[in-house]
């Protein structure tokens, strides 16, 4: 059944926003892991930064999947 | 660790070129001498295919377009006009979400915007992408010419369609990447912020695509605030092929947004 534009647009907020705090979330691992002056701790937080974001990839894709049937 | 293989040519206003499924930074073969004579242009192998390599076998376009900011910090390019191709596209519409003052201006070619409302291909289309990844390099090049190039062109210029496999089977790709490729295509999802894409936009496609069928270049061009249309007729999914003029007027769009 398909959401009323209200409810939609407040969805659409949740998701986009919970896209922004992944974005800079990741912004600050990469930008850490740049000051980090040791190995293996700047390889880790890296790692860490594109797992985050990848991880969130497939959960916004999908939240946004149901948003748009 | 994740190694990204970039090559630079020619001198002025750069162009990051990111390629489609399964294909290196060399397929861009047609259309870099032609941009190259007035632009910058800069191609690289994606994660996991030719020269690159991945650390993970698992990919998004969200990882993808970090990866186009990667090369773009290498080659020292503050903002980059992009054109991206089929999954290439996918991975810059992402860029221009992502890294919206990377990004001078942006060509799409035979692309889509993914989620529920792209059009898919037939079922034929897509029973034929599930047996590719399995089948060996050359036996995939020719099985894939009815679904890469319209019928005027597999009538008119076999030549062209040879020479193309012949580039293709020079850098052949591993199987596990073609999958991954194919995940992050399927994952893919940016319908709903288009809208936010700020760069001067040209969507091209051809109006016999198989691959991706043309509603989704209407659908991208009438989402994106800035973007323009062109609708190249008689032509399939790889168009710079069948009609390697297009290049031209892509590098006249870039050159417009200097």
């Amino acid at each position: 059944m398909p959401l009323s534009p209200r409810i939609d647009e407040v969805l659409d907020a949740v998701v986009n926003g919970y896209d922004d705090i992944i974005h800079r979330s990741c912004d600050l691992q990469r930008t850490l892991a740049r000051a980090m002056p040791f190995e293996p701790a700047r390889s880790i937080l890296n790692a860490t930064a594109d797992l985050t974001r990848d991880i969130a990839a497939v959960q916004l894709s999908g939240a946004r999947w149901l948003l748009d049937s | 660790m994740t190694a990204l293989h970039w090559e630079s040519t020619g001198t002025g206003d750069p162009v990051l070129m990111i390629m489609g499924l399964g294909l290196s930074g060399g397929a861009w073969w047609r259309t870099v001498p032609v941009l190259s004579r007035s632009l910058r242009v800069i191609t690289f192998d994606n994660r996991g295919v030719g020269r690159s390599r991945a650390r993970f076998h698992s990919y998004t376009t969200e990882a993808m377009a970090d990866d186009a900011v990667s090369v773009l910090d290498a080659a020292g390019v503050e903002q980059a006009h992009v054109y991206g191709f089929s999954l290439g596209g996918m991975v810059a519409q992402q860029l221009a979400l992502r890294r919206a003052d990377r990004v001078r201006s942006l060509v799409l070619g035979a692309t889509h915007a993914g989620g529920p409302r792209a059009v898919r291909p037939s079922d034929e289309v897509i029973a034929f992408f599930r047996r590719r990844a399995s089948m060996a390099a050359e036996d995939a090049a020719r099985a894939s010419v009815p679904f890469n190039y319209g019928p005027r062109c597999r009538r008119e210029h076999k030549d062209r369609i040879a020479e193309d496999i012949q580039r293709r089977l020079a850098h052949p790709f591993p199987e596990q990447a073609y999958r991954a490729q194919m995940v992050a295509a399927a994952l893919h999802n940016c319908y709903r912020r288009l809208v936010r894409i700020a760069a001067p936009t040209l969507v091209v496609h051809g109006r016999e695509d198989r691959m991706v069928p043309v509603a989704n270049a209407e659908m991208l061009a009438e989402q994106i605030p800035r973007a323009e249309l062109r609708i190249l007729d008689d032509a399939g999914h790889l168009y710079s092929t069948e009609q390697p003029d297009v290049d031209e007027e892509i590098a006249r769009f870039f050159l417009g947004w200097r």
